[in-house]
């Protein structure tokens, strides 16, 4: 578990966290089963190649991260009321926030100069350096979420308060449309990450969630089984804390 | 096979790129994909008989990748060590010695900008003998329109990441069918599956690398 970050709050509302890179770790187990060896382990050689390249794309990190909280003005069977705006969050993620009495707006980014790297050895011809390079940094971006839900999860604490899972638009049945109105409740260009017409994050490597808070919650096993996502990545994956 | 098609279908297979690629450690200090090449048509070896070399190395490493025995890293070291025979043999295929088995068209449909998937996409299938022109990032209807006229005969590859974005590329295909009935049509991408090609009126889904290059080649008999 990590310390506690430190947070700077903005004037025009929101928390900027402080997110040196020493707090977030590249998970090597994850990197390897994103890389696509499930059960089985890289090949002599490929090992080394995975863990040069992962080392210079986590260098090349620049990781950024914030909140922003919201009293949950209603729950709805299919949807939640969060700053105004109604989130057709669909079934799945309406029920697991059940007990929530607020909810924390996350976005975190690991930056463009990752994504540039791989871009750049994909067109040196090296796909093998990109594929790592790139397969990296997303686990980096999903390393730096996980790191903001354990700030939330130990800052709320503190005051008797519990977190839910993380739920991200584009999952669990959630819309990717939704993003539009997800960054609508933050300021411009919060933690420098840009929301494209098409609902695409810049950079890329960027993740966007929302976190229910309450008295007595905690964070569950996704509830896949309720799911009709079969190809999700995530699915069946137990929580990591 | 004679030994030195040997040796190219091996280095490719095993993905050992070049002398100086310390990759995989046992063939270290060993010439690789590269010599061998430059030593074969030097040799007098006939571009046909290398290219069915290369060929052969792929459709090992491919099985071995469908029989969950390799995964893409090893995939794409291969396809790495094919693209250098390739560029040995650009001066044959220019000259008309040797043909490409076609031309895939490829890009990332319009407002999406995610390339990693489709450049990936793109090495492998070049690899397997095929003229790859890559269209880039959000390509809009007309640039595919536009290519498909510039290389007849070629199929066409379409990648997307979200589901947004997946509406831009139903809207592509459909176009390109109502223009080009004939033109194969094949989508792929993280939201993309059987179903959703079907619906969208695409000729093929494939989920990775290796059945793209199936699918294409069943496509050339
Ligand atoms: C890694 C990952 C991330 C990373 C990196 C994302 C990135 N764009 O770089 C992080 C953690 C940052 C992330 C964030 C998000 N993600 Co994400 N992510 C994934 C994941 C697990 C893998 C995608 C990936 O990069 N794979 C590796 C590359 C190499 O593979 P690929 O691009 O898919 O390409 C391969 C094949 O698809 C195929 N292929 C690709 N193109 C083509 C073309 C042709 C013609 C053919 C034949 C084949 C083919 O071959 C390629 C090589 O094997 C997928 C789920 C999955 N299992 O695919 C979700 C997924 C793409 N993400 C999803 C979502 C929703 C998001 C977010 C919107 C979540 C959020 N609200 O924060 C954001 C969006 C980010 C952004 N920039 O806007 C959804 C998208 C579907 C949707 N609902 O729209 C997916 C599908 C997960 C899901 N719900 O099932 N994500």
């Amino acid at each position: 578990m990590n310390p506690l970050l430190s947070e700077h709050l903005l004037t025009e509302g929101g928390v900027i966290l402080d997110l040196p890179s020493n707090v977030v770790s590249l998970d090597a187990v994850a990197l390897t089963r994103a890389l696509g060896y499930r059960d089985a382990s890289p090949p002599a050689g490929m090992s080394e190649l995975i863990s040069s390249t992962a080392e210079e794309i986590f260098n090349l990190c620049e990781f950024r991260a914030g909140y922003r909280l919201f009293e949950l003005e209603a729950l709805e069977a299919d949807g939640i009321r969060i700053g105004g705006q109604y989130f057709r969050t669909g079934p799945i993620i309406s029920r697991q926030l059940e007990g929530a009495e607020q909810a924390a707006v996350m976005v975190c980014t690991i930056g463009a100069a990752p994504e540039a790297r791989s871009a750049q050895m994909i067109k040196e011809k090296e796909p093998v350096l990109g594929f790592i390079a790139d397969t990296a940094a997303s686990v980096l971006a999903e390393q730096a979420a996980e790191t903001v839900h354990q700030h939330l999860a130990l800052k709320l604490a503190a005051e008797g308060l519990g977190v839910t899972n993380r739920f991200s638009p584009g999952y669990c049945g959630w819309d990717v449309q939704e993003q539009h109105k997800l960054f609508r409740l933050l300021p411009e260009a919060f933690c420098c990450v840009r929301l494209q017409g098409s609902a695409f994050m810049q950079p890329r490597k960027s993740i966007s969630a929302i976190i229910g808070i309450g008295k007595g919650l905690q964070r569950a096993d996704y509830a896949c089984a309720a799911c009709a996502d079969a190809q999700c990545t995530y699915r069946k994956k137990k929580p990591t804390s | 096979m004679s030994e030195l098609m040997d040796k190219i279908c091996l280095c490719i297979e095993r993905g050992k790129v070049d002398k100086k690629a310390p990759y995989p450690p046992d063939m270290m200090n060993q010439d690789g994909a590269d010599e061998y090449a430059r030593e074969a048509i030097k040799a007098g070896e006939s571009p046909d008989n290398i290219l069915a070399a290369c060929n052969t190395a792929m459709e090992r490493i491919g099985d071995k990748f469908s029989r969950n025995e390799v995964f893409v890293p090893e995939l794409l070291m291969a396809a790495r060590a094919m693209n250098g025979v390739m560029e040995h043999l650009k001066p044959f295929f220019q000259a008309g010695n040797i043909k490409t088995k076609g031309t895939f068209v490829l890009g990332t449909v319009a407002g999406d900008l995610h390339d990693i998937g489709k450049n990936l996409v793109s090495m492998v299938v070049e690899g397997n003998g095929w003229k790859v022109v890559d269209l880039g990032v959000d390509v809009k209807t007309d640039k595919f329109l536009k290519a498909i006229e510039e290389h007849p005969g070629c199929a066409v590859g379409l990648s997307a990441l979200l589901t947004t974005t997946m509406a831009n590329m139903a809207a592509t295909v459909k176009r390109i069918k109502e223009l080009h009935a004939d033109t194969v049509v094949i989508v792929g991408g993280a939201p993309l599956s059987h179903k959703a090609a079907k619906e969208m009126g695409a000729d093929g889904y494939a989920a990775n690398p290796q059945e793209t290059v199936r699918i294409l080649n069943s496509l050339v008999g």
